[in-house]
């Protein structure tokens, strides 16, 4: 069984926590540097070990950073593309950096689902806690839109820690990929959260389309 | 089999070796190697690469090689058995249709304004959704880009899906077609051999790259169709490290195996071969030669298989899980190539040459990326 522990949300470029040092923060890719400060309000408490599980979740990973690589090889030919803007580019980067500001060396996903990512990221860490991959999961889900055709811009970032055992919270019974899809990228577990911190003290959890709590 | 065990009830391959499983097996046992000069697009680059035979069709590369790898997975079985929604799709790439949207890129950043409608295809979940659209699977389809470790994660998930019963047959791998971007990024990295890989070797200097499609079609021990192998257990882990350099004490990998072997229920002991990551970067073979001994001492059957088949990045655990589940199906067991020369501390049952054909129970398989990830699984034999 699956409980929702804790969860936040941030739609701005945040400080990050001062417990960084500046030079290990001055290269993350931009799905980080918005889901950072979220970290500390999901871990608080939290032992850091490997039973923790990490599951990413980007529809467009850094954009910004394929755009710089290809730009650079446009401009300056192909030797001179930015190899740091290559391995920024891959959809692994968020997941590997917060591993490694955090010390997660356990359960380490990252899903990539278009229009269904963020019910696709919570489905993925349910489904690892249920198997036994992890007795705590962080889910972690961004969207860093450039400016760019076909894209609006769009800077927020979701994040919730997913427990085996009972927390203050609702257990997570079910998550269905479909309603999700219906809702779009992040706008589901931006609406579990925002629907959890609305609620008022003593009412039953919210009812909501595509995670059924309990 | 452990209790965690599932069937692995089809496979499905393109790869630089050729098109389906037959193809794969063939180019296996005479050692070829299918990395030559590049020739797909143009740059001043010169590293050689595996190119696998891309049919004409829709989306880019790496769609068409999912879709191929994934129709022949499904080739042998009576899909009627299950209904559409049971079907499960789970695939790892890390690219996707990328070479589309490069070439929009390009032209973008060369101030033309191009037309956008190749764009659809950019994003790595519409090579799962052209997968799941080719084999009518509407069950939960899931797109996982882990970078180089990304195919054998889809099979540890495929695992679980059947083992949650969230699905009755699950249709996992990983694709990835070559692209200007990947290659120039791996060269700029400076991690490419201007020869072709030789993984373990003394004078190794970086790895070779490929292009691949691999499937395994996954369902549970009571699924009405014959397995072909068992996919027993396996691991994720992360290093926490640094994004592209591995950890230099092995921790994670160790782990890694470790609990590939503890789900499997398995002893060290028990594994007969070792399908190694094995990219043939000095910090990568150095790192997981140490973690392989460790684990498992001297002696056990190593191969490096990217020697003949490219670095196929998403695609490769899955491919090396191919190459696993015929060691324990078919008793064949790959050759590292090229490798004149193995380094001190390099595996000492590497397969070197010629590939070998012994009976083999149970087959483990590495995986290492980007992002500090490692991925082990372990097949066994039916």
């Amino acid at each position: 069984m699956v409980w929702i522990a804790a969860f936040a949300t941030s739609e701005t470029y945040a400080a990050p926590p001062a417990r960084f040092e500046a030079s290990a923060l001055r290269r993350l890719t931009a799905p980080t540097a918005l889901a950072l400060p979220l970290m500390a309000p999901i871990t608080e408490g939290v032992t850091l070990d490997e039973t923790v599980g990490l599951v990413a979740g980007l529809d467009l990973a850094d954009l910004s950073q394929t755009m710089s690589f290809l730009e650079g090889y446009q401009a300056r030919g192909p030797r001179f593309a930015s190899p740091q803007s290559f391995q920024r580019s891959v959809h692994g980067a968020m997941a590997g950096e917060l591993a490694i500001l955090y010390g997660l060396r356990g359960w380490n996903m990252t899903v990539t689902q278009g229009p269904q990512t963020g019910a696709a990221a919570l489905y993925q860490a349910w489904l690892a806690l249920r198997a036994g991959r992890c007795r705590q999961c962080l889910c972690v889900v961004a969207v860093a839109h450039p400016e760019i055709a076909c894209l609006t811009p769009d800077h927020r970032a979701v994040a919730l820690r997913l427990s085996a055992t009972p927390t203050r919270g609702p257990e997570l019974l079910g998550v269905d990929l479909g309603a999700g899809e219906a809702l779009g990228g992040l706008e589901p577990l931006w609406g579990l959260a925002r629907a959890l911190e609305s609620r008022p003290e003593g009412e039953g959890w919210p009812d909501l389309p595509f995670a059924r709590l309990g | 089999m452990s209790e965690g065990g599932v069937a692995v009830v089809g496979l499905g391959v393109i790869c630089g070796l050729g098109a389906g499983l037959d193809a794969l097996r063939a180019g296996v046992l005479a050692a070829r190697c299918a990395l030559r000069p590049l020739d797909l697009f143009e740059l001043e680059a010169c590293a050689p690469v595996a190119v696998a035979p891309v049919a004409a069709g829709e989306g880019a590369r790496t769609h068409r090689l999912a879709v191929a790898a994934a129709l022949e997975a499904a080739a042998s079985l009576d899909l009627r058995a299950c209904p559409p929604h049971r079907r499960a799709v789970v695939l790892g790439t890390t690219t996707g249709g990328i070479e589309l949207g490069e070439a929009w890129l390009l032209k973008r950043a060369a101030g033309l304004d191009p037309d956008p409608t190749p764009l659809r295809w950019h994003p790595p979940y519409t090579v799962t959704q052209a997968v799941a659209e080719a084999l009518d699977a509407r069950g939960p389809r899931l797109t996982l880009s882990t970078a180089c470790s990304s195919g054998a994660n889809a099979l540890l998930v495929a695992q679980d899906l059947l083992h949650q019963g969230e699905a009755d047959v699950v249709f996992a791998g990983g694709a990835e077609g070559l692209a200007r971007t990947t290659y120039q990024g791996f060269a700029n990295l400076r991690l490419m051999s201007s020869t072709p890989c030789r993984p373990f070797d003394a004078d190794r200097d970086g790895l070779s790259l490929g292009e691949a499609g691999a499937i395994l079609a996954l369902a549970r021990p009571t699924s009405p169709w014959a397995p072909k192998a068992w996919l027993l257990g396996g691991a994720c882990t992360c290093d926490a490290h640094h994004i592209t350099a591995p950890a230099p004490d092995g921790a994670a990998v160790i782990a890694a195996l470790r609990g590939a072997l503890a789900r499997a229920e398995l002893a060290p002991s028990r594994i007969a071969y070792i399908n190694a990551h094995a990219t043939a970067t000095p910090a990568n073979d150095a790192v997981e030669a140490s973690a392989l001994r460790a684990v498992f001492g001297d002696g056990v059957a190593v191969s490096g298989s990217k020697s003949a088949l490219g670095h196929t990045l998403g695609a490769a655990g899955a491919l090396e899980a191919v190459l696993c589940a015929l060691a324990v199906s078919e008793g064949l067991r790959p050759a590292t190539l090229n490798t004149r020369r193995p380094a001190p501390g390099a595996p000492s049952g590497l397969i070197l040459g010629q590939p070998q054909r012994a009976a083999t129970p149970y087959a483990l398989s590495t995986s290492f990326a980007f992002g500090g990830n490692n991925a082990a699984l372990i097949f066994g034999s039916v």
